[in-house]
């Protein structure tokens, strides 16, 4: 799962560091400091130093004799030396990581992360590590990991855990099931169901895609292998019907939780929407789960947005992520629409569906012991 | 999976003919996502050749397509800057081989994304072959007691 995106980070977090590691160097080296055309680094403790270059010095002191250019190098480098025998620290400029943010940039962006989600990753590695410090002795790999791992987790918001809201609210929990035709709801509501049953949760579906052709035959056949009653009408009924009855069955049955299917549809079918719109007036889903494949990439982003202005959609769900090398779609979606993963399907057996838990996909990315 | 096809009902026949028809159904899905893949894996590869050929060549004329069978000629002043789209609609300006690389990357990453998809589909085939293998004993068998009076 994300193969590409796992070896281009690591490429660029080695940049970072051999970056930051040069920039450590020529702080050390004092032939380095004064051969630079400007200081790379901002010391906090220099008055001098933060003023920008060319400013007048706003007062003369009267020993203060030299040239101003020479005097400002040597201000500069007795902090430097001051900061590194008193502190043992260097800082870190934002001119030293500008190269390796840009190659992180491009990473992101050919492994299908949105726009706005690359952006916001590399402000805040920008804002994280300009002006940090660099212990002498500390690991320059652990600093930019530490800073990646912020920004992902960031991005990637909290998740969303399916049994602690079963756990802490009333039940029947009614989840409805939306998305494109094609990214494999129906199979994820058997898995859904599958993980639900291990989790020792009782769980019924609702059979609300009565447009497609043997649609309620697929899903009866998956239920009947993970072992799930299925509520269904016969094909063309009103789906809305369909998935009332669900729950009068789940509320007569004490089942915890109504999974609801509903067919297939593309985001600009207003009649489709509009029915959609009907189903959650009448199901009043407690959760509107959006399934997409995680290999649509950015598309997968763009429809979920355009899926959640027109219905809502509460949380995520992405399918075939085993199938994805770039991890675009599960880096960028939560961030894009402000709704969690809850869910990545990676295989073919009903087992193969995992809570999608931040920390645990950053961990994988960054390739984590 | 169903096991234990000893005495088979009508019922479970009728299951294992949906299950051959999701079977059916997943292998075509995956089929089109090949599909779909080998043809931009070719799209990809025509660049690539399209890229080199042009590399060591000075101001070449290409027949730009501008849709309705139509074509223009168009002379090319610079064949080492390439204008790519690396995701998200963000274009940046690349060299010949730097695109060529990128492009070749892309392709390999299609490659084994291919593979992928063709295993599972393998895969998929073999499990319907053994539903349909199923059915088969167990329509024998049903003519067989019918045969027999049973």
């Amino acid at each position: 799962m994300f193969d590409s995106l796992k070896s281009k980070l690591k490429g660029v977090r080695s940049r970072f560091s051999r970056e930051i590691e040069e920039s450590f160097l020529e702080e050390v080296s004092p032939g380095a400091e004064t051969s630079s055309p400007a200081p790379l680094t901002v010391s906090e403790d220099s008055p001098t130093e933060t003023a920008p270059p060319g400013t007048p010095e706003p007062s003369v002191a009267p020993e203060s004799v030299l040239p101003s250019k020479e005097k400002k190098e040597k201000v500069a480098f007795s902090a430097k030396i001051r900061s590194l025998v008193k502190d043992r620290e260097v800082h870190i400029s934002e001119k030293k990581i500008e190269g390796p943010l840009q190659e992180l940039e491009i990473v992101l962006l050919e492994n299908d992360v949105a726009l706005q989600t690359v952006d916001a990753i590399t402000d805040q590695m920008r804002s994280d590590l300009t002006g940090s410090t660099k212990k002498i002795g500390t690991s320059v790999d652990t600093m930019v990991m530490d800073a990646l791992r912020d920004a992902l987790l960031d991005v990637l918001g909290d998740g969303f855990s399916l049994t602690s809201y079963i756990d802490t609210h009333e039940h029947p929990i009614k989840v409805l099931f939306t998305g494109v035709n094609g990214a494999g709801k129906t199979t994820t509501i058997a898995k859904v169901a599958a993980y639900l049953k291990s989790e020792g949760y009782s769980v019924v579906i609702g059979s609300g895609d009565t447009f497609r052709a043997g649609a309620n035959e697929q899903m009866q056949t998956h239920a009947d292998r993970v072992g799930v009653k299925v509520i269904r009408h016969q094909e063309g009924a009103d789906p809305s019907a369909v998935l009332y009855d669900a729950v009068e069955y789940a509320k007569a049955h004490d089942i915890d939780v109504v999974l609801a299917d509903t067919a297939g549809r593309f985001h600009n079918r207003a009649n489709l929407m509009n029915q959609l719109a009907k189903i959650k007036r009448v199901f009043r889903p407690d959760i509107v789960a959006y399934v997409d494949e995680a290999v649509a990439g950015n598309d997968a982003v763009i429809r979920a947005e355009e899926f959640n202005n027109a219905v809502g959609t509460d949380v995520v769900v992405l399918t075939k992520a085993d199938m994805d090398t770039k991890g675009g779609a599960a880096i960028s979606i939560a961030h894009t629409i402000g709704r969690p993963i809850m869910f990545l399907g990676t295989g073919q057996e009903y087992s193969n569906i995992i809570p999608f838990e931040p920390a645990a996909l950053v961990s994988d990315l960054l390739g984590d012991e | 999976m169903v096991n234990n096809m000893e005495n088979v009902d009508a019922r479970e026949l009728q299951m294992l003919q949906q299950y051959l028809e999701q079977f059916t159904q997943q292998v075509e899905a995956y089929s089109r996502q090949l599909e779909m893949l080998e043809n931009r894996r070719m799209e990809t590869a025509t660049a690539v050749d399209t890229l080199k050929s042009l590399a060591d060549q000075e101001g070449p004329t290409v027949l730009l397509q501008i849709g309705g069978g139509a074509s223009l000629r168009v002379h090319v002043p610079d064949t080492d800057t390439v204008l790519l789209n690396i995701g998200s609609d963000v274009v940046v300006e690349r060299t010949n081989t730097d695109t060529v690389k990128y492009l070749e990357e892309r392709m390999t990453e299609m490659e084994a994304l291919g593979k992928k998809i063709a295993e599972s589909i393998e895969q998929v085939q073999k499990q319907a072959h053994d539903v349909a293998a199923k059915m088969e004993a167990a329509y024998a068998q049903a003519q067989n007691q019918m045969a027999h009076g049973i």
